[in-house]
């Protein structure tokens, strides 16, 4: 516990939160929060820095052992314990928030009922037998040379990339590439931006199958044609989807209506109208711009919309689950408390003196 | 958008216009009455007023042509384009000129004749700019020019057409036509469109006969061609009119208005807008006769008839306040005041004399107050926080460090305090000048903006922590200036922060860490989750740490009474960099806040902020 340690790391945490913004415009905000915010080290070339994490944990230790060794609780500061102690709530409301958060959209297309949202930005490695689904390997965890264990035959990663561009393949390079990806290469490429529009994808070859279906494949995220095989009647289909949240519960879309300002297709709103069942049970109830669900842990926040080829309109909904969401609540409201205390006590300190 | 369309149709406009006929008269018709007339434009309804200023402006670059009111100006070029169109209008400067291959000129005028020709040279790189602009790549800048002028000229033109249907074409009717009800001349289009299907019948008939060459055309045939022409010369050009948006559409659930010609052309009539139809024709030949109680009796009926359909989205009495707002352009007035009391303070500072100091008081608070009712006004008019734009929030944070000000100043009278906030109000007024865009400041707001609670408190919070953020670095400018250069104190010497520039950091303190975590409670509500790293959250952040840094560094003996206040004087630059700077990125949930232009401005005052301060720490490290 020294004030030294928070005289350092506050400015530095201040230039970290000021290169990883500017890197934003560069490399979009999800890899700007890996590689500065969320990193216990900040790789500089080789030099190994303090990443956001690191500086924080440093700081709540720092905070932590200040506030249980070294605060008194007189009326003079109160103000100050009350609000180190939201900020401390505020940062384990952060940790948690970070290891227990789970984020998805959930599309809904107009009358179906859909229980299933899909990742926006993690995504797994499926391997499909007969429509049904044999493994689920998260993305994260697949890398080059890897071998997929519990199959009839041996599939061996021979590339992954988080974000994929893909270009013509050369044919002197097509031998051994089954299907599209005889003319079709997915290339490694940075991350987009915004990281929910990375294509995710993988090489992986395929041996002691058929003849005919040993060799190299590729697949990516919606793609249309992911590669399959057949192998002793059975059909293998090898796909990349984002990972799959399932509520338990369903929802239903009855009305989805963007409102426009008059005249203009500037938004003004948007509302989905929806049907939730639970069991037996079933309520209706309209999620709005500002105006979420929350049940059963879940919350379902009006995110989108898109048009569908024969235009009717499908409402795009994030599913949040996140067992830390009360800890910022709880934070604004003590930290407010403090300050103003802190406030009242440094006015009042004039009109003692005066 | 359909370029080839719109430069013919304003072609044939103008051909249109130059017939016989459509010749009005020379007359000044009062126009404050129609200038507040309801109109839809930029998803509001908004006064004709507005309406005109905000077109004007585009167009002009200023809210008045040539001595003429935006009003007048509209008025003229809606119901009499005949005058108008060779009103060398378009402002277009010498980089635009160079981009649209216009031969260069004093004064940078041009005429809508002269800016459609050299739009027509431009339509293969406009049309490959919209071809990226819908697949959303970055357009160049000139690439954007390119589209804003092409938006201009049609803008224009439907401004100018705008009333085509009403305006007076004068045309002798030929006999076969009279023979079927038809009046011996046809004044206007509404007249002649009744028997357009028979002059199309009877047209047909005639070129089947004798051909196109109209040399062969008798008398009467010639007569019928003319009609033939001017009618279909009109309704070509007003298909596309969808700007002059005067009349409720009343099948419309959503406020909806329409143009006139969307009700000839696009079916979008009811009989209870008939008479409102039928009414602004008559304005328009009021108008044209330079009949001057006609034309006031017309518009009076005009409001009669809005009033009698009751429309829900307008509000008479809002109109006339938009109105006497656009005209008194307040703002500009508690500049003014706000400018004088700055002038009478930096007098108080050189000569001593106390009854400058009453006078900056009056002019401050005078200022203050117009710059209350401001608010007050735009509350009225928009029914809403008056800080969902980058403008508006400048004005607030410019009145309510103002009042902090006074509040601090009737706390503890120091005139320093006065000067602070007279500063930062006079600054952030100014400021408030080139981000308005435009004469038209009122707008509406962005969908996730669009609550009333959070605006009032997140945004509202945030806002004020600026204000006492800017008045606390404003107050240490002044103690760092005062110490330096008029007291000659050394570093060592500086006496402690004082309690009135403690209590504006803690309390600035106060409403940025609340405002930010606020502003994280609103994240969590509307985009599930309560901090994601978003330039404008960082902002925010960056603003707090940096306090919390500067009081506990002081607390801990870290930071020496120098250094806290050249950190309080640098809060400026860290605030303008959260207020502003992020807004730069155009990334992130809040890039609709993204504002081009700033850079050059925000990157002249870090530098001219930091040569100050550095001044400041020169001539006390230095003494």
């Amino acid at each position: 516990m020294s004030p030294a340690i928070l005289f350092w790391a506050l400015p530095y945490l201040m230039m970290l939160l000021l290169i990883g913004t500017l890197a934003q415009a560069e490399i979009g905000i999800y890899e700007a929060q890996n590689r500065f915010f969320s990193s216990l080290i900040l790789w500089v070339g080789p030099i190994p820095l303090p990443g956001g994490l690191a500086v924080s944990a440093l700081i709540f230790l720092n905070l932590l052992a200040k506030f249980i060794f070294d605060s008194p609780w007189s009326l003079k500061k109160t103000g100050i314990n009350l609000t180190h102690l939201g900020v401390l709530v505020l940062l384990i409301g952060g940790v948690l928030s970070t290891m227990t958060r789970q984020e998805a959209a959930l599309s809904l297309p107009n009358g179906e009922a859909v229980r299933q949202a899909s990742s926006y930005i993690e995504a797994d490695f499926l391997v499909r037998k007969n429509g049904d689904i044999l493994k689920t390997l998260p993305f994260e965890d697949l890398s080059a040379g890897q071998k997929i264990e519990g199959l009839p035959f041996d599939v061996t990663m021979q590339m992954v990339c988080e974000n994929c561009d893909i270009v013509m393949r050369p044919e002197n390079e097509s031998q051994a590439w089954r299907g599209p990806s005889a003319s079709m290469k997915l290339v490694p490429s940075k991350s987009e931006k915004q990281a929910e529009e990375n294509l995710q994808g993988v090489a992986f070859e395929i041996d002691r199958a058929n003849d005919a279906d040993n060799g190299k494949y590729q697949t990516f995220s919606f793609f249309p044609q992911p590669p399959e095989i057949e192998y002793e009647g059975d059909i293998y289909q090898f796909t990349v989807e984002r990972r799959a949240l399932t509520l338990p519960f369903e929802v239903r879309l009855n009305a989805f209506a963007p409102e426009f300002y008059p005249g203009t297709n500037k938004a003004r709103s948007y509302h989905s109208d929806i049907t939730v069942t639970d069991g037996n049970t079933s309520f209706e109830a309209r999620i709005a711009m500002n105006e979420p669900l929350r049940f059963k842990g879940f919350t379902l926040y009006q995110t989108s919309y898109f048009q569908n080829a024969d235009g009717s309109l499908t409402s795009v909904l994030s599913v949040v689950k996140n067992k830390g969401r009360i800890f910022p609540y709880l934070a604004t409201g003590i930290i407010l408390a403090g300050l103003l205390f802190h406030v009242i006590i440094t006015g009042m300190k004039k009109k003692e003196r005066s | 958008m359909r370029p080839f369309c719109s430069i013919l149709a304003g072609i044939v406009l103008i051909l249109g216009l130059l017939m016989p006929g459509a010749q009005a008269k020379d007359t000044m018709i009062p126009v404050e009455e129609f200038a507040t007339l309801p109109i839809l434009s930029e998803g509001r309804v908004m006064p004709v007023d507005s309406f005109a200023r905000h077109y004007l402006y585009a167009f002009s670059g200023e809210d008045t042509y040539e001595g003429e009111s935006a009003a007048d100006w509209l008025a003229r070029t809606v119901f009499d384009p005949a005058s108008a169109v060779n009103d060398k209008i378009f402002s277009v400067s010498q980089k635009d000129q160079r981009l649209l291959g216009l031969n260069a000129r004093q004064g940078n005028r041009y005429d809508f004749a002269e800016i459609s020709a050299a739009l027509a040279g431009t339509l293969g790189d406009f049309q490959k700019a919209l071809q990226k602009q819908a697949e959303e790549k970055g357009l160049g800048d000139d690439e954007e020019r390119l589209i804003t002028w092409h938006e201009r000229a049609r803008d224009y033109a439907q401004i100018l057409r705008a009333m085509s249907f009403a305006i007076p074409i004068n045309l002798d009717v030929p006999s076969r036509l009279q023979e079927i009800g038809a009046p011996a001349t046809f004044e206007n289009y509404a007249q002649a469109q009744r028997f357009a299907k028979d002059i199309e019948t009877m047209m047909r008939g005639v070129v089947e006969e004798k051909g196109a060459d109209w040399k062969n055309f008798s008398a009467e045939e010639q007569k019928l061609a003319a009609i033939s022409f001017q009618v279909s010369a009109l309704r070509e050009g007003g298909q596309s009119e969808t700007l002059f948006k005067v009349i409720p559409d009343i099948w419309s659930d959503t406020g909806n208005w329409v143009s006139p010609w969307q009700i000839y052309t696009g079916g979008a009539g009811a009989p209870q807008t008939s008479t409102l139809l039928s009414q602004w024709a008559l304005l328009a030949n009021e108008y044209v006769r330079g009949n001057t109680q006609g034309w006031t009796e017309t518009i009076t009926a005009i409001k009669g008839e809005l009033e009698r359909l009751d429309y829900p989205n307008y509000d008479t009495a809002r109109l006339r306040m938009e109105k006497t707002y656009n005209l008194l352009q307040p703002v500009k007035i508690a500049s003014g005041l706000l400018l004088l009391s700055f002038l009478a303070m930096m007098g108080l500072y050189s000569l001593g004399k106390n009854y400058l100091l009453r006078a900056g008081q009056a002019f401050f608070v005078s200022g203050l107050g117009i710059l209350g009712l401001v608010l007050a006004a735009r509350i009225y008019i928009q029914a809403r926080a008056p800080v969902g734009t980058l403008y508006e929030s400048l004005l607030f944070v410019a009145f309510i460090s103002g009042i902090f000000a006074l509040a601090l100043y009737a706390y503890r009278r120091e005139a320093a305090i006065l000067a602070a906030g007279i500063f930062v109000a006079l600054f952030l007024c100014g400021l408030s000048f080139p981000t308005a865009d435009g004469p038209q400041t009122l707008t509406v707001l962005e969908a996730v903006l669009n609550t009333q609670f959070w605006l009032m408190t997140h945004v509202i919070c945030i806002t004020i922590g600026y204000g006492w953020c800017l008045l606390a670095a404003a107050l240490a400018h002044e103690r760092l200036y005062r110490f330096g250069f008029r007291e000659n104190l050394s570093a060592k010497a500086l006496p402690p922060l004082g309690r009135p520039l403690k209590l504006t950091l803690v309390t600035a303190l106060l409403f940025t860490a609340v405002g930010t975590a606020l502003g994280g409670v609103w994240a969590d509500q509307s985009w599930g989750r309560f901090w994601g790293w978003d330039p404008k959250e960082n902002g925010a952040l960056l603003i707090v740490l940096w306090i919390a840094w500067l009081l506990h560094g002081r607390l801990s003996g870290h930071i020496s009474r120098f250094f806290m206040l050249a950190g309080t004087a640098a809060l400026s630059i860290i605030v303008a960099l959260a207020w502003f700077g992020v807004n730069l990125l155009n990334v992130g949930l809040h890039s609709y806040g993204f504002t081009s232009g700033l850079a050059g401005g925000l990157f002249a005052f870090i530098f001219i902020e930091l040569c100050i301060i550095s001044a400041f720490a020169y001539k006390i490290f230095k003494a």
